[in-house]
């Protein structure tokens, strides 16, 4: 038999697939619509963020924010459905793919719908002749590892919930805030001094601080191997959690 | 002997009858409050609703704010960055509850759990369903439209009589976006078309004057922007809040009150036609 994590990752692309297209179009028209009006509308009013132009510095933090969503977003119904509506959690479970081959299966695919809105966005910046190397070797590590982080946790959320209502309440508690409020469209230190510390709990903060290191040629191994090792305690504990609660639901 | 012959019609009714309206909304209550866990999770969402423009609000207007040294000038008035986007904020509030308010749930109870298909074989027409889930929709997004203006009272943006006369208005732009909205949900054909309003909502939110003047366009495009519902919307909540009562109002009130009557009247013959009447 064929390795069941790939198999697993077979049927998530062959769903993604038939549907790619409804998405294909939001995943490029995004980034122009973002960095037209916030980046050159509001970036008109803002002369410089730590020495670079507005639309500069929002640029690496919107990469960052893009894959920080679209990994919280996959992880929604895309996990709960296959749990209640769908049944390929039942159908997967009555043949020898373990919870572990379920889960991993499910996050390359998940890895790979971020990996595809990054390249995207990239584009778009190499199309506006704004593309850096830095940039563009540095994007596609921090964005998955960023994705990952919130998609691990996300998805043990997911299988460990029943109604629908409660990713409105995960969409607005949790993502929107942690999207406002790290670093992407203004530095952290413009907030109240009792907030920092807590827009560091946030990935996306070290995502968004490691893009913006990488494009303005400023990290430092220390700083680098710091950021990357507090996403890396996310995605672990997020895949502790999630094979906890696929394991709860599905050993009832 | 009398004899009842059942092919006569019954008499016409008045096509939309206040009674039946109000039975149909009560309806709509008690489905919504039937289970003490989904009147939680009814309050638990609500109060999320209401954190999103808040946050949205500290972020823009203080984060981003903070990087604005300059004013923003609007007619003779020079306002600070969150005094000139925080009725942008009240304004998206209004259009995207009142979307996914009215496509997104009369979606649901149309398509899937056929409420409208029940409701109309107890003689109600469908002008009177459209009425009560339009009023239903505006009860809902009403109550999140004031406790936005309360924040923007508290955190000290608008005065309390403007802030008033504002919520007055947040009223007839929730009413024209759930006329609308409830338009626009006859006409999808499936899931995948709530993209297209999700990247349309999307547009209208980063390119209707929300976070920077128009006249940063050029010419043509700033035409085109004041067709949007939102730049109207905005353009009337931006003028009250800063206490500009003159005729520059009538045009974004006739445009919103355009917006109830033609959203009104398709929905009707769009529901009537499923049903159909």
């Amino acid at each position: 038999m064929a390795n069941p994590t790939i198999t697993v990752l077979e049927r998530h692309m062959l769903l993604y697939q038939r549907l790619w297209r409804a998405s294909a179009f939001s995943l490029f028209i995004l980034p122009v619509l973002f960095l037209t009006s916030i980046g050159l509308g509001v970036g008109g009013y803002i002369h410089q963020v730590d020495g670079h132009d507005y639309l500069q510095w929002i640029t690496p933090g919107l990469i960052a924010s893009t894959a920080f969503q679209t990994g919280a977003n996959e992880s929604t119904y895309g996990v709960l459905s296959e749990f209640e509506w769908v049944g390929g959690i039942k159908a997967m479970r009555s043949t020898p793919v373990r919870i572990q081959d379920m889960i991993r299966g499910w996050l390359i695919y998940v890895l790979i719908a971020t990996e595809l809105a990054v390249a995207a966005f990239l584009i778009v910046i190499w199309l506006a002749g704004a593309l850096t190397p830095g940039l563009a070797i540095s994007a596609p590590f921090v964005c998955g590892a960023v994705s990952l982080a919130i998609a691990t946790p996300t998805t043990a959320f997911s299988a460990a919930i029943n109604d629908q209502d409660w990713f409105l309440v995960l969409a607005r508690f949790v993502i929107l805030p942690a999207t406002l409020f790290s670093g992407v469209l203004f530095p952290i230190s413009q907030l109240p001094a009792f907030i920092q510390p807590l827009s560091y709990l946030s990935p996306l903060t070290h995502a968004v601080e490691l893009m913006r290191d990488f494009a303005f040629g400023t990290a430092t191994p220390m700083t680098v191997a710091l950021h990357f090792a507090y996403l890396l305690a996310w995605i672990v504990a997020g895949w502790f959690l999630a094979n906890i609660t696929y394991r709860r639901r599905l050993t009832d | 002997m009398v004899t009842t012959d059942v092919s006569t019609p019954v008499p016409t009714a008045p096509r939309v009858s206040a009674a039946r309206v109000g039975a149909v909304l009560e309806y709509f209550f008690t489905y919504s409050f039937r289970t003490r866990e989904a009147l939680t999770l009814l309050g638990v969402i609500w109060l999320t609703a209401v954190t999103e423009p808040v946050l949205y609000l500290l972020a823009m207007g203080l984060g981003v704010g903070s990087l604005i040294d300059s004013t923003i000038p609007v007619d003779s008035h020079q306002l600070s960055y969150i005094q000139f986007v925080a009725p942008a904020m009240l304004a998206v509030s209004c259009m995207s509850g009142a979307i996914s308010a009215s496509i997104f749930s009369f979606y649901t109870r149309h398509r899937h759990l056929g409420m409208f298909t029940m409701i109309s074989t107890a003689a109600v027409s469908p002008a009177e369903v459209v009425v009560a889930d339009w009023l239903w929709e505006i009860i809902r997004v009403t109550m999140l439209s004031a406790i936005f203006v309360a924040v923007m009272v508290v955190a000290g943006v608008v005065g309390v009589g403007n802030a008033l006369v504002a919520f007055v208005a947040t009223i007839l732009v929730i009413a024209a976006f759930a006329a609308v909205g409830i338009g626009l949900s006859t006409l999808l054909r499936g899931w995948q078309d709530f993209d297209i309003i999700t990247v349309a909502q999307t547009v209208l939110f980063l390119f209707s004057g929300t976070f920077f003047p128009i006249q940063q366009y050029p010419e043509w495009l700033q035409v085109i922007v004041q067709l949007s519902p939102l730049y109207q919307s905005i353009a009337l909540l931006r003028a009250l809040t800063i206490g500009d009562f003159g005729m520059a109002l009538v045009v974004p009130i006739g445009y919103l009150l355009l917006m109830v009557v033609a959203g009104l009247l398709f929905s009707v013959r769009r529901l009537g036609r499923d049903l159909g009447r």
